[in-house]
């Protein structure tokens, strides 16, 4: 393995690689700077360009947007008490009120340094735990792949908001959709209508650009925002924290690391929930917990630290199992999908350089924002806040066009973006997340066929799906995911008549 | 008002599932399984949807609307219509230098300075990274078909 390590880090440094590691991490904060820009939508417009490019430089520079804007997204929330993405949520508690006591340089230097160390910790993470993870899946069989795939998509669907049937109404929606095409097994047509368009059924990377990059550039022409964020509202003073202050955070970096990496192997639980648990348990386990909310770095440094720390993690049942732990993860592991590299033990045997480089990438452009993050370069990357949303929404627009045209050169699938931009943008209004169709999306394929290897290998039983240990004990976890929902229902209802009689 | 489009979301998911169950009826065997489940799965979870809308909690209705402006909704949609189609007959830096102004024009921005260099800028950058480095052939300027 450290072998193969060192063979994948020679392979990055080349000139391209590092261009690109630079290019995803300053475009990733741009993205992430912008409100109602996400990372999934940095990665989506960019999945393209890693057909044109060579994988690893594709994926570093996807490793870079996807470290970069979740860091990106603290910077309004620390200007201007408005996260750049759902992950900076938390910070906007103690960001904001270090603003409006004049200290938002050191704000922003705390976040970026937290950002840096919690991506970083991740990636070591990601490093030690994926490849020998993804020997356990070797005793995996057909039955036990399948339970797996619905266990990702019922965690995503469960886990991700308050409503549980629209999750799994999600997850089926994705399901259902990925089956368009030709059944691989019969050679059958489904779902085409005679459209010989159709036969190869969607590409993934046209139906998750149109999910993730239409419906905010949708929303942002509605919303129809003329004017951007003033200059004067962006100044800060350039004080610059010393070193030894910023080392004391240490022990905050430490447990929220550790919180981000937990949260980040769940399928579903995203940066925004690493970061809330990260700064609850710091504001809980702090000898003075009426400081937060009021100003107090600890809170940026445990909210920055926890949702990057989520990053790599989330890439490690992805690598392994193939269920990816947030919706990057997702879009990075439809781009192997369609470079044909297969997530399992496979990945590290016959693609060693891609799948180990990629770790290393993640690494890398973690440790990148302490140069990216720093004072100088903030001031900078705020100013995109300038630009107003209706003139960014036609440049989104256009991106997304040639971006999908230049996947086939086919001018139906830039009318396929359209549709399903206008599918992605009806669930969220509707309030039908996103995530678990994705997910049924990607892992729709692998379910089926290994449904149906199950059923051919025990030639119609239908009890090889609850005959063995692996199966059993996956069930069992499915079974707890889907009585969660009804728990926290009734957990919450029993606080408020706790809270209510007191 | 939620609720009422959830309903509506619900009816349309139970009509899409009764499309592809017809659809399915032309399957062979195996090629049907799964797909029906999925089908099924997805009618009882619509079903369960719609009858939240009827026996569900009245604190959780809010009066969040389905769009939050229908009229631009709709003409931006009719745009990027547009804009696709002329992509494909004008070629698209054409169709991009002339999308891009008049988008940001029709949305409210009034500055043409800025949009006249936000559109150039565009479409230069585009051709550098995506014929320039990375050769991929675009859809054909209709000068070009001409000459």
């Amino acid at each position: 393995m450290i072998e193969a390590f060192v063979h994948a880090f020679l392979g990055i440094l080349t000139w391209p690689n590092l261009l690109a590691m630079v290019a995803g991490t300053v475009g990733g904060i741009l993205v992430g700077a912008l409100p109602g820009l996400t990372a999934a939508m940095g990665v989506a417009v960019l999945l393209p360009l890693t057909f044109t490019l060579d994988p690893l430089i594709g994926l570093g520079m996807m490793a870079g947007v996807y470290n970069g804007a979740i860091y990106g997204g603290a910077i309004p929330a620390i200007l201007l008490r408005i996260p750049g993405t759902p992950a900076a949520i938390a910070t906007t508690f103690d960001g904001y009120p270090m603003t409006q006591g004049g200290r938002a340089g050191p704000a922003l230097q705390v976040a970026a340094a937290s950002s840096a160390v919690g991506g970083m910790m991740s990636a070591i993470a990601l490093m030690t735990l994926a490849p020998p993870l993804s020997l356990v899946t070797l005793a995996f069989g057909p039955p036990e792949m399948f339970w797996v795939g619905v266990f990702g998509l019922i965690s995503i669907s469960v886990l991700l908001g308050d409503d549980a049937v629209k999750g799994l109404i999600s997850a089926a929606i994705g399901l259902l959709i990925a089956m368009v095409g030709i059944d691989p097994m019969t050679g059958h047509e489904r779902f085409t209508f005679g459209n010989i368009n159709l036969v190869s059924g969607f590409n993934i990377v046209v139906l998750l650009i149109g999910l993730y990059a239409l419906p905010p550039a949708i929303m942002l022409a509605e919303e129809a925002v003329v004017k951007g964020i003033d200059r004067a509202t962006l100044r800060f003073s350039g004080e610059a924290l010393p070193i030894r202050t910023l080392l004391k955070l240490w022990v905050t970096w430490l447990r929220s690391s550790i919180i981000g990496i937990i949260v980040g192997i769940l399928p579903g639980a995203g940066g925004n929930i690493a970061a809330f648990i990260a700064y609850n348990e710091e504001k809980r386990t702090s000898s003075d917990p009426d400081s937060y909310g009021k100003g107090n770095p600890a809170g940026v440094a445990a909210a920055e630290c926890a949702n990057n720390a989520d990053n790599a993690a989330a890439m490690i049942p992805a690598l392994t199992l193939g269920v990816p732990g947030s919706i990057v993860a997702a879009l990075i592991m439809g781009g192997l999908l369609v470079q044909g590299m297969q997530p399992g033990p496979q990945l590290f045997r016959e693609n060693p350089d891609v799948v180990y480089g990629f770790m290393i990438q993640m690494f890398l452009t973690a440790a990148m924002l302490f140069v990216f993050g720093g004072l100088l370069f903030a001031r900078y990357f705020a100013q995109v806040l300038r630009i107003p949303q209706v003139v960014l929404m036609p440049m989104i627009i256009a991106l997304t066009v040639i971006g999908v045209y230049v996947i086939n050169n086919s001018i139906f699938d830039l009318y396929v973006v359209l549709g399903f931009g206008l599918l992605g943008y009806a669930m969220e209004r509707l309030g039908i997340p996103l995530a678990p169709a994705t997910l049924g999306l990607i892992l729709g394929g692998m379910v089926e066929s290994n449904f149906r290897r199950s059923l051919l290998l025990s030639q119609g039983d239908w009890t090889i799906f609850v005959s063995r240990g692996v199966s059993l004990t996956v069930i069992a976890l499915i079974v707890l995911l889907l009585a969660y929902p009804l728990l926290r229902n009734r957990m919450r209802a029993w606080r408020a008549r706790v809270g209510s009689a007191g | 008002m939620v609720k009422i489009h959830d309903r509506i979301g619900a009816i349309v998911l139970l009509l899409v599932c009764a499309l592809a169950w017809g659809r399915s009826e032309r399957f062979p065997t195996d090629a049907l399984v799964f797909p029906r489940m999925v089908i099924a799965l997805l009618a009882i979870l619509s079903l369960a949807m719609l009858a939240k809308t009827f026996f569900g909690s009245r604190a959780t209705d809010s009066d969040r609307p389905f769009f939050i402006n229908g009229l631009r909704f709709a003409l931006t949609i009719l745009a990027i219509l547009t804009y696709v189609f002329a992509v494909s007959v004008l070629g698209y830096f054409t169709a991009t230098i002339v999308f891009l102004p008049l988008m940001a024009f029709g949305l409210g921005y009034r500055r043409v300075g800025p949009l006249a260099v936000m559109a150039v800028s565009f479409c230069g950058a585009a051709f550098l990274v995506f014929v320039t480095l990375f050769e991929r052939p675009l859809p054909p300027e209709w000068i070009l078909r001409i000459f």
